[in-house]
């Protein structure tokens, strides 16, 4: 083939800009540790590499969300052990009271002692986070859930449960309204407790009260009355003792109708025992709250102003309620444990995505260095050996020889 | 003796006239398209004697040019190709590189404002996590707005470069007309006596020429060529040469199209599509297919962003109570040429691709075609009604007949939906308390329900009518559901729409009114959607076993007209579902409706598409010039200057000068000789 002198110079300049390209970029990726220098390298990685990059963010959001759900449901649990503990004491203190040998000074001590329960459950009840939110308040986080006192309290909260992305399919509850922890203790089917008067000789029956009807109206729950015979009038009188004032307030007086002969008040039928009692003799009915502050209250109140069944009725009622309640606190407390069981899950699974995510970004995108040196040292002979050539082959010239 | 001297000086003539040529040649090596010449020698007619022919010495015939039109054809073409590659990969690269880092773009800060979204559901009562929140989303605005300013101005270049390519052309088909007259004049010898120098500066001509635009060329006998582009448009002809302009396109004015320069003054515009090879054609096809889709693609992420994420904003309550309004402004289609009174609007942003539309007139008939490819995506438009196709509502009310339309827009109308978004794309608000995190619907149950019965996961999808004092505060009437445990259903009250429930099976909303819960199968959760005949609607789930009596209040989350302190401020139901936008596919719909692709993956189809593109141009590049080398050594193996050779031929005729010379001088010596015996 016949060659042009300017074929000789172009070609040795081609190459050796060729080769500088090359060590061009293999330095760009040494000096930038990325194999994709630019997305043309490999688009199908580059992109690939957007998308794994997002995964990785999201999943690093959902750790930072684990976070704010673990703080939230750590001061939830924190809350509810409390709540637990000041049941449990009040447990004990009404089985001490239900102990016969206690003098009517010895339960006003105990009373006292429970009001501050009840001021420490209320307390509680009404906590708040770091941020100063109430934390049973639903989403009102600034509306004080519980106002009131043992008079009987009111819940100002929704129902709202706050929950938090955790993970891409996982939206986890972490708070709990107060209605589910403090309200909702007891079905009303189970929050009639009847007794007849310790003093009774003829009547020792205990009256069998119902609700007239279901659901019942919340203001027909919480009550304690006292029921008692008028043998002349041939009628029973009712009285209602009001918790934390202890004030007796009159419902009515109520001749029996009807077969069997039932009073009906404040929403409950009370049948009379079909033998009247004797004149005086009379019964205490206690209608549990659904609340368990409420029960409380009605607890306090029963040691300081006994009724007719004095204290058996009211330890009776006391551990019952106060054992629902305790069941509530436990159950929500075994959801929260379970929720953060799975948040430390989650936070495994999170961690192990991450290091994956990781991974392959950085098989997608890294330069393997002993690969891209070992270019870098093959690419510079090359180059070298392509200039000196060029060097030799462009010193060939006949002219060198004429003279 | 005279006879000697006589072919002496031929061979003198001869070996200078090679000596001048090797001269020539050696000075013209690095002259651009310069071809070898070489000197024809042929011996004189001989003298016819009695016994023979005597020879009289030596002739130069000709120069020749060593040249070859096939070898020279190779190169062309693979120049052309060569250069509109390279054009095309020039500009490509500079998207390239502007996608290329990872942590530059649009990726980090689309992640950062989600990443902000994301706060303000873990802590919806923070105002700070509110305000991270819109900063983030302002950060997002100006990485669309960035991308696109780079992408504007490398548009602006590409427009440039068109023109001063055209006024290049212009340049080159003048001078090979005038070069062309000078052939004819130099070779009104005859053919057979080329005007060598002038035809390879012409040759030259040709190739730079070659190099912005395909060209062919058609030799006439006179020694001119004719030069044709495109698709058989004349641009040399003989000595005259045609002027092409660059000038705005009549359907977008904002471009610039080449148009062919009548001579009354007219333009005739050429088709893009015509006009391919060389660095002209690879800036047109760049701007028509690479650029236009990057822009579009990128607009397209920005409309689906702004119009899906205001619409779920829109479903959420802020910290006031109030409904949410828009978060983003939402960019809106841009028309060509911009009637007013045919509004363009974008129906259903899932469904939009990264396409322009085009409305044109079809013989009576409104089509919307593809503006790129030409496909008709609907045809016979309603005239004098709103059209809603290809996620577009076409608003043709003040248009009652295609005349009406040809007069307002005779090119056609030119839609544009996403061309401009990435440009338009604002955060709307600016009050930290105006991220609506909160949903409008919020459930009670009393605590005299006695049953397990739970309802969850409230979804508003419409928020049409929830306020009906015009305060957007929400204040519809408390919605009852009473559960009935022997017909094991519910009952509505509070309310006069309709509830349906949802099949998971089939993923449909029954078609009739369905209240049924049966708390032995439903107890895991049955959902069911409410729909008020002023519009609202909101779907939810039973769990658990309800007892007759039970009911279920639905009330808006806050009553501020009797409880002003009832503001949900934790609630972030709201603020979960708009972060939850960043892993859902929203955009490019299937033909089913069903969209593909979330934000980040249609960015990064984008980066995708555009690195591919970049690679395919880099390997035409590379193959292209491959070829151009080996065409380039085919046709210097003919054409170009060896100095070597040339030394050779120096020593070669001055060897033959010096041969020649000694006969003369044996010419000399005779004579002398001849004189010599006359002494």
């Amino acid at each position: 083939m016949r060659i042009s002198t300017n074929m000789i110079y172009d070609k040795g300049v081609a190459s050796i800009q060729r080769q500088s390209a090359d060590l061009l970029h293999t330095q760009q990726q040494v000096s930038t540790g990325r194999r994709l220098v630019s997305p043309a390298d490999d688009p199908i990685s580059a992109a690939r590499v957007l998308e794994v990059s997002q995964s990785k963010a999201v999943n690093a959001q959902f750790t930072n969300n684990q976070g704010y759900a673990n703080d939230s449901l750590n001061l939830l649990e924190n809350k509810l052990v409390g709540v637990g503990d000041v049941l449990q004491y009040v447990r004990e203190r009404a089985v001490q009271a239900g102990n016969g040998t206690m003098t009517e000074h010895d339960l006003r001590l105990i009373a006292t002692d429970i009001r501050s329960q009840y001021n420490e459950m209320l307390g509680l009840a009404n906590s708040r986070d770091a941020s100063g939110e109430y934390i049973f308040s639903g989403y009102r986080a600034e509306v004080q859930p519980y106002q009131g006192d043992l008079s009987g309290i009111t819940y100002n909260g929704d129902q709202g449960e706050r929950t938090m992305q955790v993970s891409s399919s996982r939206y986890m509850p972490t708070s709990v309204p107060g209605t589910q922890v403090f309200d909702n203790t007891m079905s009303a089917s189970d929050a009639i407790f009847s007794y007849a008067g310790t003093n009774n000789t003829s009547a020792t029956a205990p009256l069998a009260a119902s609700f007239v009807a279901t659901p019942v109206d919340p203001v027909n729950l919480g009550h304690r009355y006292q029921i008692s015979y008028d043998a002349t009038a041939g009628s029973y009188t009712v009285t209602d003792i009001l918790p934390g004032t202890n004030a007796t307030q009159n419902v009515g007086t109520f001749t029996p109708s009807g077969s069997p002969a039932t009073i009906s008040f404040n929403g409950l039928d009370v049948a009379v025992p079909a033998t009247a009692p004797a004149d005086g003799e009379s019964f205490e009915v206690f209608v549990a709250s659904k609340n368990v502050m409420d029960n409380m209250a009605l607890f306090v109140s029963a040691m300081e102003n006994q009724g007719a069944s004095g204290m058996t009725g009211a330890v009776a009622f006391a551990l019952t309620t106060m054992d629902a309640g305790l069941d509530k606190v436990l159950t929500t407390r075994a959801t929260v444990g379970s929720q953060l069981t799975e948040l430390e899950t989650l936070g495994n699974v999170g961690g192990d995505l991450d290091v994956q995510y990781a991974a392959t970004m950085s098989r997608l995108q890294d330069v393997d260095y002993a690969e891209a040196l070992s270019n870098l040292t093959q690419q510079q002979t090359y180059l070298q050996a392509a200039q000196q050539s060029f060097t030799r082959i462009s010193k060939l010239s006949l002219f060198n020889f004429l003279s | 003796m005279a006879g000697l001297l006589n072919i002496g000086i031929t061979g003198l003539n001869a070996a200078q006239a090679g000596l001048n040529t090797t001269a020539h040649n050696i000075t013209n090596a690095n002259t651009a398209g310069y071809t070898r010449q070489t000197v024809v020698q042929t011996t004189n007619d001989p003298l016819f004697t009695g016994v023979g022919f005597f020879g009289q010495g030596t002739q130069i015939a000709g120069v020749k040019r060593e040249y070859s039109q096939f070898l020279e054809n190779q190169v062309l073409s693979a120049d052309n190709r060569l250069s509109e590659y390279t054009a095309y990969y020039d500009q490509i690269s500079q998207i390239d590189n502007l996608l290329a880092d990872p942590t530059a773009g649009l990726s980090p800060t689309l992640q950062g404002f989600f990443d902000g979204v994301q706060e303000v559901a873990s802590n919806p009562t923070s105002v700070p996590a509110r305000q991270s929140m819109i900063s983030s989303a302002q950060s997002l605005v100006s990485s669309f707005k960035s991308l696109d300013t780079r992408l504007t101005e490398i548009r602006q270049g590409v427009e440039g470069d068109i023109k001063s390519s055209v006024d290049q052309i212009n340049t080159y088909a003048n001078q090979i007309a005038e070069l062309n007259q000078r052939i004819v004049i130099a070779q009104s010898a005859g053919p057979d006596v080329p005007a060598n120098d002038l035809l390879d500066q012409r040759n030259q001509l040709i190739t730079e020429l070659n190099t912005l635009i395909k060209t062919t060329t058609v030799a006439q006998d006179d020694g001119t060529v004719n030069v044709f582009i495109g698709s058989g448009q004349s641009l040399v002809l003989g000595q005259d040469a045609t002027k092409l302009a660059a000038v705005p396109d009549p359907s977008d004015p904002t471009r610039v199209a080449v148009a062919i320069q009548a001579p009354g003054g007219n333009n005739i515009y050429l088709p893009e599509e015509l006009l391919n090879g060389g660095s002209l054609g690879g800036l047109l096809s760049f701007r028509r297919g690479a650029l236009d889709h990057a822009q579009n693609q990128l607009g397209l992420v920005a409309l689906n962003l702004a119009e899906t994420f205001n619409a779920q904003h829109r479903l959420g309550v802020d910290l006031d109570g109030v409904l949410g309004g828009d978060f983003f402004n939402t960019p809106s289609p841009v028309t060509r040429p911009a009637l007013t009174d045919l509004p363009v609007t974008v129906s259903d942003a899932s469904l939009l691709t990264a396409a322009d539309y085009k409305l044109v007139d079809d013989g009576g008939s409104l089509n919307l075609i593809d503006a790129g490819t030409g496909a008709t995506l609907a045809s016979g438009l309603t005239l004098g009604a709103q059209n809603t196709v290809a996620g577009l509502t076409i608003d043709l009310s003040n248009y009652t007949s295609t005349a009406a339309f040809d007069a307002a827009a005779p090119n056609g109308l030119l839609i544009q939906p996403t061309r401009f978004a990435a440009r338009d794309i604002a955060v709307a608000i600016t009050d930290p308390r105006k991220v609506a995190a909160a949903s409008p619907v919020g459930v009670e149950a009393p605590t005299a329900n006695e049953g397990t019965g739970k309802v969850s996961d409230i979804t508003v999808s419409n928020i049409t009518g929830m306020d009906s004092s015009g305060d957007r505060i929400p204040d519809f009437a408390t919605l009852t559901l009473s559960f009935d445990a022997t017909a094991n259903a519910f009952t509505l009250s509070g309310g006069s729409g309709t509830v349906k429930s949802y099949d998971p099976a089939t993923g449909t909303w029954s078609g009739t009114a369905d209240l049924s819960y049966a708390p032995a199968t439903d107890a895991a959760g049955k959902t069911f959607r409410y729909t008020d005949p002023s519009g609202y609607q909101f779907s939810f789930t039973v769990s658990g076993a309800p007892q007759t009596g039970d009911v279920f209040n639905f009330a808006p989350t806050a009553d501020l007209s009797t409880n002003p302190a009832s503001l949900g401020i934790a609630d972030n139901r709201n603020a979960v579902l708009l972060g939850a936008l960043q892993t859902t596919k929203t955009m490019l719909a299937s033909a089913g409706g069903q969209p593909t692709a979330t934000f980040a993956s249609a960015y990064a189809q984008l980066v995708s598409s555009i690195g591919n593109q970049t690679q395919q141009a880099q390997v035409g590049q590379q193959s292209q010039q491959t070829l151009l080398s080996q065409a380039q050594d085919a046709r210097d193996s003919l054409s170009g200057v060896n100095l070597d050779e040339e030394a050779a031929n120096l020593l070669r005729y001055q060897q033959a000068y010096q041969a020649v010379a000694k006969v003369m001088t044996t010419a000399q010596t005779l004579f002398n000789s001849l004189l010599s015996i006359a002494q």
